[in-house]
Parts: C-alpha cells; structure tokens; sequence
C-alpha cells in the first residue's frame, strides 16, 4: 500500500512541478502581440511573474520587468493594451505590505506596481512618468489614517493614461467622476470623501460648471451627501443649482442636504418644489415617500 | 519542450532543499549599530548610512496642496528615488525636538520637530537585520504650491500664513494624522501670523481655535484685542466677545456673566450687522435675565424675529414663552 502510494507521488510530480501561468489576452494588439503571458519563477529567482508577449507565426518577447517584491507573494491583476496616439501595454502586479509591528502607525494594505510599455523604433520601453502614476498604495498608514490608489481598475487607469498623454497632471472632470462612481459603487464613501473633500474645489476651477457638465457635479455633490458630507453636498448643489435651477433631481439632491443640515424648513420647500415638478412630468409614481412626508414641514 | 520525468522532478526539489544551507551561510550584514539610539545619531549624520538603511522599500509622505487645501501623499520609493539628505543631522550634543518613540524593541517612531511644527519630519525604523527605515513622512507645505490671490487687506507673507492656517487645520480637522495636535498647533501660529496686520476673519478664526481647545488657548488679553478688531466687522466676532465679556477665556465657566452690560451691546451690535444667527441668543438671555433683567415679551420679539430672519428651529420656544405670557409686538432691540 504504502509503495502505491510513493509510486502514485512519482507519477504527479512532473505535473505538480508544471509552471504555473496566466494569460491575458490583448485587444487591441501590440505591436503583433495577441497575448501576454506570465509564468510564476522558481523558487530561487523570488516568489514572482515573468511575462512574455505572444503572437502569431511564433512570435515572443520576454518583459524587461517581473512583479517580484521585496516581501509577500505577488500576483499579477491585469494587462492589457491602452488604445491611443501612442499605444501601450500596461501590466498591473500587487503584493501585501503587513509592517504590523508599528502598532498604531501600522502600515498594512497593497502596493500596486504598474509597468506601461510603448515601442520606441521598434524597442520595447519602459514609461517611467506613467509607470510611476499607475503605481501606488492602498492601505493603512496609521490606526485612522487610510491610503488610497484611485487608478487600480483597467477603466479607470486607461483614462489616467490618456489624460497623462494629454499633458494633463490632474484629475479631470471625466475621470474624478468615473473614480467617485466606481467607488460608490463598491459602498466605499471613506474613499469618496477622501478625493472628493481634496479635489472639488480644484475641479470647478479646472473645468467650471456648465449646462453640459453640470449632471457631473451634480453626481459628485450625490456621492458627498452619500459619503455624509452634507455641507459640501448642499454646496456643491447650490452651485449647480444657478447652472440648472430647473433640474428636477436636483430639487430632491438639495431638500435631502438641507434635511440632512438640519434645516427642514429650507428643505420642505425644495421636496414641494421636486414634487410639483414630478407631478408636471407625470412621474407621480416615482416620489420617495420621504419627500412627500418631508414636503409637509414636519420638524426632525 | 522536454517533458519533466520523475527523476528531473527530484533533481528539482534536491536542488530546492539545497538552497537552503547556502542562505544559512551567507554572511550576515555589517549593521551600523544595533543600539537605536547610536544607530539614530549614526542615520541622521551619515549619508552613507542613510543609504544603507534604505535600500529597499520606502513609504514616503508628502503634503500635496490643491488650492486652499492639501492631504497627504504616499508613494513608494527605492533606493535613489529617495533624496538625501533624508533627515538633518543630530548633534552629539543632545535631541532636543527629537521625540523617539519605541513601540516594541524592533520598532520605532522618530518625530523630528526642530524644524517646528509646520515642518515635522517623522520616521518608521524596524529592526530586521540592522535596522532599516520603512516610511517616512514630511509634514511641510510647500509655499510654492499655494495659490496667493492678493488679497488687499493682507500682505504677501500675511496671506501665505493664512494659507497654509487654512491647510494645517485641514490636515488637524479629519484627526488622521498622526501629528494631529502638531497640526493645530501650526495652524494658530500661523493665523496669529496673518492677523497681525488687522484682517478680522484671521482674528476671529484664531481665537476661535484658540477657544476650541484643540490649539493652545490665548491669553485674555490676545483674545479681546482679536475679538474687538474682528466685532468691527464681523457680526460673529461680535457674538464671540459678548461670550468672552461674560465668561472670560473659560467658555465652560458656570456662573453670573462678568460684564452683562458690554455683553448684551456687543450681542445687539451683532444683530445690527446682520448676525440673525445671534437673535436666538439674545432671546435666550432675555428669557434666562443673566444679563440685565428678564424680558419675555423682548425675548418672544426676538425669536419671531429669527424665524423671519430664517433662521431655523426655535417653534417651541416662541409656543414656551406665549404660555408664559409673553406678549407680541414687543421690539427685540
């Protein structure tokens, strides 16, 4: 029994020392190449990836990188080719930071390390300026203190790197946006309010409030009232209140942040206002009940 | 490819086994000292060192400014992406503004706070070999960064310091940081900076946080100098020094106002000027008469007032007062 067993072993080693990989296919293309493949290195090169880029008629060529951290066992998260002016392959690896030991001042979340590729006179070439940007922490930095990467999706980090290729060094409209809304999504409001509370400021003087961008902002004031920043919610409506008096969502936005602000008064006249403007478009139906309760200026 | 066969599948895992004693045996690192405190004398001195205990990963922190305010930074540094000096160096001498604290014998925070507290540089050692630097943070605001508009009623340095107020409280306000008290601190500082001149809202706003108890309070006679320039113009400020005539520097004080008279004018002054967020106050000490004399009928006057000044609330106290009763059409001032 116990030489089957042994024989058995024998017989699943080769398969067991098989090289793990992952694919990721690429679409668009870059340069030929269909797909970029990582192989996990032996054990005496590192706990890491390798990747190689693969195409038709045999061709390869190995990444000049490997995600191999100092610490912690890495994994690769994405790749895939950014289709602009100058197109790009962007490889995106994590690994765990755990410094624990720092009690308070723990240090404990992902490092995200990013290469983007372009092909230079048919060379392959790092971008270090968006290599850079791509690349950050998410985690803790002490007891309260959180640390956020913003450009960790593919959509997201697509559009930081055309913006980058734009000249552009900030955050715009567009992408603040797409990053409030990913992360409302995922019912993270800690993040929100910790790009928002930062950036919305700087946001209406880079691109001010307009007829067209105003349904942006008026996301950007939902997700603060979401994230409990009710003052900068109300004032951010305010703001896109002169733009768009007559937006009826927008009616309701203002009358939650005044109620949210103690102000039920202020607020009962936005909910009758909101009302008659849903009864106008025959949307009866879809009031909240809270707007119709509110609307009677019954004190909180 | 070559397929993989028992026998190349026990080279492998030989040869894995083998790694091993090789590690063991490699020479351990020459470390520069093991005692924290030579080494912390030794880092601070030598480039050289600071080099070598920063080899691998940094975290490293700096104030980003957008605007009027600022948060933090974080980006991970490796080797010469790291800029040197990283820490001024410490006198044989002593460690005066140096705080060392030592978490556990193989951790350790370093504030360095020589350069004051708007310039806090603090430092993460942990002891794994030799001790090397984990993070580092840098707590100063660039002034090149801020967006100075030229205020007329300020001058240039006077505006920078009202800046950088704005940001230091900022920072202090969300109580994430850990130099959150460090913050507070720079922040008062720099607002008695930028009222030094004359601006009101720089006066209010530092004896404001001077009152808030999160910054050292000020003296009573700093905060009445303040609070007198600021009610020229200011109803709030207005309302702050009818506070400080009745309850000097201790806001919590219990017991009869100490200058009813100049309170109540300097509360009435406010309303003059606009502060309608004052009525209910002065309603309230003419319903109280803490101040000079009881008056419902001035107090009921001055809550009606309020609700069509717009401001909120207050429906039961005016229902309070008629049931005690007041009479309407009194003159709140």
């Amino acid at each position: 029994m116990r030489s089957i067993g042994l024989s058995l072993l024998w017989i699943l080693l080769p398969f067991l020392a098989q090289a793990e990989t992952r694919q990721f296919p690429l679409e668009p293309s870059f340069k030929g190449a269909t797909q970029v493949q990582f192989e996990r290195l032996a054990r005496d090169e590192g706990t890491g990836w390798q990747g190689q880029l693969q195409g038709p008629e045999g061709f390869v060529e190995t990444l000049p990188d490997k995600c191999l951290p100092e610490q912690g066992s890495p994994e690769v998260v994405d790749a895939y080719t950014v289709d602009s002016a100058q197109p790009y392959l962007v490889v995106l690896c994590r690994w765990p930071v755990d410094h624990s030991g720092f009690d308070t001042y723990a240090i404990k979340g992902w490092e995200y390390r990013a290469f983007a590729y372009t092909w230079v006179a048919d060379a392959l070439i790092r971008d270090e300026t968006a290599s850079q940007v791509l690349s950050g922490y998410e985690g803790n930095m002490a007891i309260y203190w959180t640390h956020y990467h913003w450009y960790i999706s593919r959509p997201l980090a697509m559009q930081k790197l055309k913006e980058l290729q734009q000249g552009r060094e900030r955050d715009s409209l567009k992408l603040a946006h797409r990053i409030v809304l990913e992360r409302l999504k995922a019912k993270d409001t800690e993040a929100v309010s910790s790009y928002l509370s930062f950036r919305v400021e700087q946001l209406l003087r880079d691109e001010p409030l307009t007829v067209s961008n105003a349904p942006l902002y008026n996301d950007l004031g939902y997700a603060l009232q979401e994230a409990s920043w009710q003052a900068s919610a109300y004032e951010l409506f305010s703001k896109v209140e002169q733009v768009v008096p007559e937006r009826v969502v927008l009616k309701l936005n203002i009358a939650d942040a005044l109620w949210g602000l103690y102000k039920p008064s202020q607020a009962a006249g936005y909910y009758s206002r909101y009302i008659a403007a849903m009864q106008v478009a025959g949307k009866e139906r879809l009031i909240p009940a809270r707007a119709l309760e509110r609307s009677r200026g019954n004190t909180r | 490819m070559k397929p993989y066969t028992p026998i190349t599948a026990s080279l492998l895992a030989i040869l894995w086994l083998c790694a091993f004693p090789i590690n063991a045996l490699a020479a351990p690192r020459a470390c520069v000292a093991t005692d924290f405190t030579a080494f912390l004398q030794a880092f601070s001195q030598s480039l050289d060192v600071q080099r070598q205990a920063s080899t691998g990963r940094v975290f490293s922190t700096t104030v980003e400014v957008a605007g009027d305010s600022a948060q933090p930074r974080v980006r991970v540094l490796h080797g010469d992406e790291l800029a040197l000096p990283m820490m001024p160096a410490i006198a044989d001498s002593g460690m005066t503004g140096v705080e060392v604290q030592r978490i556990d014998p193989r951790h350790v925070r370093v504030d360095d706070k020589r350069a004051g507290n708007e310039a806090i540089k603090a430092y993460l050692f942990e002891y794994a070999e030799c001790w090397t630097l984990v993070a580092m943070e840098d707590w100063s605001v660039d002034e090149r960064r801020l967006t100075l508009s030229g205020r007329p009623d300020m001058s240039r340095a006077e505006e920078i310091c009202y800046l950088k107020s704005g940001i230091f409280q900022g920072l202090g306000g969300v109580e994430r940081y850990p130099p959150t008290t460090e913050f507070f601190e720079a922040a008062l500082q720099n607002k008695l900076c930028a009222a030094a001149s004359g601006n009101p809202q720089a006066s209010l706003e530092a004896v404001s946080l001077g009152f808030s108890g999160m910054a050292p309070a000020l003296s009573a006679e700093l905060n009445e100098k303040l609070l007198t320039r600021a009610a020229e113009t200011l109803p709030v400020a207005a309302a702050l020094l009818a506070r400080f005539y009745c309850n000097g520097t201790d806001d919590t004080r219990d017991g009869p106002c100490l200058d009813p008279a100049r309170a109540e004018a300097m509360l009435i002054k406010s309303v003059k000027m606009g502060g309608w967020e004052t009525l209910p106050m002065l309603a309230s000490h003419y319903e109280q008469g803490d101040l000079q004399g009881r008056d419902l009928s001035r107090a009921l006057a001055c809550y009606q007032l309020a609700r069509e000044k717009g401001v909120e609330g207050y429906v039961d106290s005016v229902q309070r007062l008629r049931d005690q009763g007041a009479v309407p059409g009194a003159a709140c001032y």
